[in-house]
């Protein structure tokens, strides 16, 4: 019987021992707004997981991204395929390996969300966000923000987003999305460089 | 001046429809038909085993491009899913194919058109040559054609089949005498494998799609 419970109950404490609530948000919170404001430059390679529930199979990308502050993003995927995406301000370029194609910002909504995410996330600052409600752990290695989708046409697109800072809260060192099915995509961020000299010129797309 | 232009377009459209009927008749008059049932001999099924197939894939609708991923994983004895996700890892639709029907298990929002979803449930059913192995067929020849297969149901599309010393080269689908579709394979000996697949719906509402097979 008490093998049973041990069993039954030993998820929920591994659980519980991985991440607990923080205490001081507001202390969380304020870290995170320094680490924004200080932060002028990123660059940093990743890798993408995609794990596709239905098929129980894993995807993985690999790419690296430069973000420069206030709103130039150079995210570029290498493998398994070749594809670029340039926010420049208002004006965001997709290049796959057949085809650039060229949009304003403001005269396509879909994208204006999507670069919101993005460059908030990149950032920290989503958290900010009232299309998201946010739960704020912690456990020995990261702290982790928990951002509930409040609009619907986030509800639609995401159950959470999981963000993951070092306890330093230096920068964001890995992003978790749970689709509503329970697909899950993984960012991970490896090789950063923080606020180190960007030459512009990549955020345009010939 | 008038007149001219009037001869002008009367010929075109003759023109036209010369090399309309030409391809509509490509597979006519077919001579020494033998009814065969479709195996693995002929040419090389496209899923050959239970593991999940992955594709660089590019759709062209109109006048929108997408481009991600298409993962193709037999789930259980009688049913395969077609999952298709961009770069960003947003997954597009996922279909479910049964033996006799497709289901759209999700569809991205936006995309959530019912004659798009149709036609691209239709396409890659086609293009995957589901229901082609173990079926009754036609094998022909004609003047202006090497051998090919042809499977007619009634209330589908007629579908031929063209191949070469390695495998299948095309799959036509026939609507009556109207050509809806061309699908075009390349056969990689080496892996054998398809290592490339581009299938064009023609009509109204033009579809393009081009997938690379992507090596585990």
């Amino acid at each position: 019987m008490l093998k049973l419970l041990f069993l039954l109950l030993f998820p929920a404490i591994c659980f519980s021992q991985t991440f607990k609530t923080v205490k001081d948000t507001a202390a969380l919170k304020l870290k995170i707004e320094n680490m924004s404001k200080s932060t002028t430059s990123i660059e940093s390679d990743f890798s993408q997981e995609k794990d596709l529930s239905v098929l129980s199979e894993k995807i993985t990308s690999k790419g690296h991204f430069v973000f420069k502050k206030d709103n130039l993003l150079r995210w570029e995927y290498s493998s398994p395929s070749k594809y670029l995406i340039v926010i420049n301000k208002e004006k965001v370029t997709i290049k796959d390996e057949k085809k650039t194609s060229k949009y304003d910002m403001n005269s396509n909504k879909v994208f204006k969300e999507i670069n919101d995410i993005m460059v908030s996330c990149v950032q920290g600052t989503i958290f900010k966000s009232n299309k998201f409600k946010t739960v704020y752990y912690e456990n020995d290695k990261f702290y982790k923000l928990e951002l509930l989708p409040q609009v619907k046409n986030m509800k639609d697109a995401f159950k959470k987003i999981n963000l993951y800072f070092d306890k330093n809260v230096t920068s964001v060192a890995k992003m978790e999305m749970v689709e509503a099915n329970d697909d899950i995509t993984l960012l991970d961020f490896f090789n950063k460089k923080l606020n180190a000299p960007i030459n512009e010129t990549i955020f345009t797309v010939k | 001046m008038r007149r001219l232009t009037k001869q002008y377009l009367l010929l075109s459209s003759i023109l036209c429809l010369g090399f309309v009927s030409c391809r509509i008749h490509k597979y006519k008059n077919a001579k020494n038909c033998q009814l065969v049932v479709m195996d693995e001999q002929m040419f090389q099924p496209v899923l050959t085993s239970r593991a999940a197939i992955k594709y660089n894939a590019s759709i062209d609708v109109l006048k929108n491009h997408l481009s991600g991923m298409i993962v193709v994983k037999q789930t259980d004895s009688v049913t395969t899913h077609i999952v298709f996700i961009t770069e960003l890892g947003m997954k597009m639709f996922d279909f479910e194919v049964k033996p006799y029907e497709v289901n759209a298990v999700y569809v991205f929002e936006p995309l959530n058109k019912p004659l798009l979803i149709n036609a691209l449930k239709r396409n890659f059913y086609h293009l995957f040559l589901f229901k082609v192995f173990y079926t009754e067929a036609q094998r022909c020849k004609t003047a202006k054609t090497p051998l090919f297969y042809l499977i007619a149901r009634p209330g589908s599309d007629d579908r031929f089949f063209t191949t070469d010393s390695l495998g299948l080269t095309t799959q036509e689908l026939f609507n009556g005498r109207k050509k809806s579709s061309k699908i075009e394979y390349v056969f990689n000996k080496a892996t054998n494998t398809y290592s490339q697949i581009k299938c064009v719906q023609y009509g109204f509402a033009k579809i393009k799609i081009e997938l690379n097979h992507i090596e585990n």
